[in-house]
């Protein structure tokens, strides 16, 4: 009963501060239309049309981050009407209403837009690759490519342009080719997107050094939960299970609430015959999230290990019952059966009847 | 929006966010279950787990494919009790039980002309029409002959069953005694082009005009999992605006329906990606390889639950 209501207690609290922060973000949306009305208001008092089209301007930017995209789409269509505006300008009212558009996922008019874009600024980098990740977006691979290989064609050391065309290749599961392109991106300009489809194609094709290479220079400057877990993964495929534990721990510094790296490192604490350890592993990973039957299943494995039968039946039948695949409940199914046919089992069965 | 509604409101959501956040992190159970349980697995003797069969389709140059495959199969340790292969199946599964480290093998792949096979050669192709003299494959047997020695099936470190065709009475003929050399080269003798290859008053020709992927021979055998590798083309690609490649796609087409029985009879099919390669091109060994590779990887889950799945006993707690 204590426990509900200290359960109740932290919920109501918790609520109390959130719903503070949701007033001050209230708060900050009304500054927000405030400023707009501000600046429209300063719109009708402009001198001249050099002001008024800047202020037009700052109003349809602040209009697209407040998600107002339609009376945006206005500001610039006005925009694009006056007389006399320059070519540099109307290419980027149409980048901008091109960006709105894929805002609102109207793919087809915002490519349109860029398209108009690109037709006064021929060699234009920005707008073909804006495209080419609209088509990469929309698994229009081969649209994509063409794109990103038109930039490269321009700047041949757009990185920019061969993360894209990684990212074509790997998404087709290319691997070898998105290799190709991935290696040619200068480390410095790396991102965690990047790194992790990287070091996904090398391990789809068993290159597991070159993945911990590519890992390692990333990392020295980028510590994160999810690349240690991955760097984990990586000795664990190339058998190095004492790395693969150091990695899975400092994975756990950087995010305890991450599940997996304590289902990996019971894993390895197993394999490594520290079985208190694996327990302790598999418990942390089960307060974390207690759904996966397959955390039940190894519980159940290493409680039969300590001898202690009953608890491993009990982890069996919560495995079976949680079990949301054929396979995992095939398996704590063959469990039950052999524990229930067990000796050993039966004998401490008897004896607490 | 009035204080207490908003309470309420922020109680129903952090309700549903804390569901979640619970799955933020994507965690495939069947994959750690696997990953635990073939650790044991790989280890099991022989008697103890399921005899798996491997069937290599033939398919031409396709079949460059089935070393990638085999890469796979090697590196993750599957065990493999029997191989059976028709055509360009038999030459990837003679080298494959023979033990040939797998680099070798590739390299040998990679460098593989017409030539080094059989005179086939497109002048030699164009006398073959105009005098109505088949061309010979006698130099494939020396070629497989000369990379893994000469070699007998009682040798092979891995059994291997050659699929044949008796081109006078049609029979399928399984060769899986004498020198592998000579059974390869009658596996894999495309009718019309090659001359048939004569065995025990038999002229035999490639296997595939009978069973282009032998599942039947593996079911003869008693396989418990039959694996098959098809690297069959895609008709509805094919070029056919000339009569060689007409004959080809009548050949493909009367074959197709038969492959599916088959393949309807397999436990796992590995399909890799080379539908659009000729039969006939060697020249992009590099990248048909590495098609049967991911084409393998991408099974591989597949094909370790199956073997799992047929052991009676309980692995997880040997």
């Amino acid at each position: 009963m204590n426990k509900i209501l200290i359960c109740f207690m932290f919920i109501f609290s918790y609520s109390f501060v959130c719903a503070i922060k949701l007033d001050e973000i209230s708060s900050l949306d009304k500054c927000f239309l405030k400023a707009i009305n501000e600046i429209s208001v300063k719109v009708d008092m402009a001198k001249n049309n050099k002001e008024k089209t800047k202020l037009l301007e700052t109003l349809a930017e602040m209009l697209i981050i407040n998600k107002q995209y339609l009376p945006a789409l206005s500001i610039y269509n006005n925009l694009l009407e006056s007389k006399k505006i320059p070519k540099r300008k109307k290419k980027e009212y149409y980048v901008k209403l091109g960006d709105i558009y894929k805002l609102e996922k109207n793919y087809g008019f915002s490519l349109e837009y860029y398209h108009k874009a690109l037709l006064l600024y021929k060699k234009n980098i920005d707008v073909r690759f804006k495209i080419g990740n609209m088509f990469l977006k929309n698994k229009l691979y081969n649209l994509a490519e063409k794109y990103f290989l038109e930039v490269l064609a321009i700047n041949k050391n757009s990185d920019a342009a061969k993360k894209g065309l990684g990212d074509v290749y790997s998404c087709q599961n290319i691997d070898t080719k998105a290799i190709e392109y991935y290696s040619q991106i200068n480390p410095k300009n790396y991102d965690k997107e990047t790194v992790v489809s990287f070091v996904n194609c090398y391990r789809d094709l068993n290159r597991f050094d070159d993945a911990i290479k590519v890992l390692d220079i990333f990392m020295k400057e980028n510590k994160d939960t999810e690349l240690f877990f991955l760097s984990g993964l990586l000795f664990i495929d190339k058998k190095e299970y004492l790395k693969a534990k150091d990695m899975f721990l400092n994975s756990v510094q950087y995010g305890e609430s991450n599940f997996r790296v304590y289902v990996y490192l019971a894993l390895i604490y197993e394999l490594t015959g520290e079985i208190q350890k694996a327990k302790t592993m598999y418990d942390k990973a089960y307060s974390i999230n207690s759904s996966y039957a397959v955390v039940d299943l190894m519980q159940a494995k290493i409680a039969y290990k300590m001898n202690r039968f009953y608890e491993a039946r009990r982890y069996a039948y919560n495995a079976y019952v949680k079990a949301k695949t054929v396979f995992v409940k095939n398996q704590a199914q063959k469990m039950i059966d052999f524990l229930r046919s067990d000796n050993n089992l039966l004998s401490i069965k008897d004896s607490v009847k | 929006m009035p204080f207490i509604r908003k309470i309420f409101l922020i109680l129903v959501l952090s309700f549903f966010v804390s569901i979640a956040i619970a799955y933020v992190y994507d965690f495939d159970e069947d994959v750690f279950l696997i990953d635990s349980l073939w650790r044991k697995v790989k280890t099991l003797p022989k008697e103890k787990r399921p005899k798996v069969v491997l069937v290599l389709g033939g398919g031409g140059a396709r079949g460059i494919s089935h070393i990638g495959v085999f890469r796979v199969l090697y590196e993750e340790q599957i065990p493999i009790d029997l191989v059976v292969g028709t055509s360009v199946g038999s030459i990837a599964g003679a080298f494959y039980c023979a033990g040939l480290p797998i680099e070798n093998f590739e390299n040998i792949a990679k460098n593989i002309h017409w030539k080094d096979i059989s005179n086939f050669s497109y002048p030699s192709l164009i006398s073959m029409f105009l005098n109505e003299n088949l061309l010979s494959n006698e130099k494939l047997g020396k070629f497989v002959s000369k990379n893994i020695g000469e070699i007998n099936f009682a040798q092979l470190k891995v059994p291997l069953i050659c699929v044949a065709t008796d081109l006078n009475t049609g029979e399928r003929i399984l060769l899986r005694e004498g020198s592998v050399g000579f059974a390869v080269r009658a596996s894999a003798a495309i009718p019309g082009i090659f001359k048939p290859v004569e065995y025990r008053q038999r002229y035999l020709v490639d296997g595939g005009l009978v069973e282009n992927i032998p599942v039947n021979v593996a079911k003869i055998f008693n396989a418990d999992i039959i694996i098959v590798v098809s690297v069959a083309a895609d008709i509805t690609k094919n070029n056919i605006d000339n009569v060689f490649a007409t004959l080809m796609q009548a050949i493909y087409i009367q074959g197709k329906t038969l492959d599916q029985e088959n393949l309807d009879m397999s436990d796992i099919v590995i399909y890799p990606d080379v539908g659009e390669i000729s039969a006939f091109d060697f020249r992009n060994a590099y990248k048909t390889i590495d098609k049967g590779f991911i084409a393998a990887k991408r099974s591989l889950k597949n094909i370790k639950m199956t073997i799992i799945n047929k052991i009676t006993e309980n692995v997880l707690l040997e």
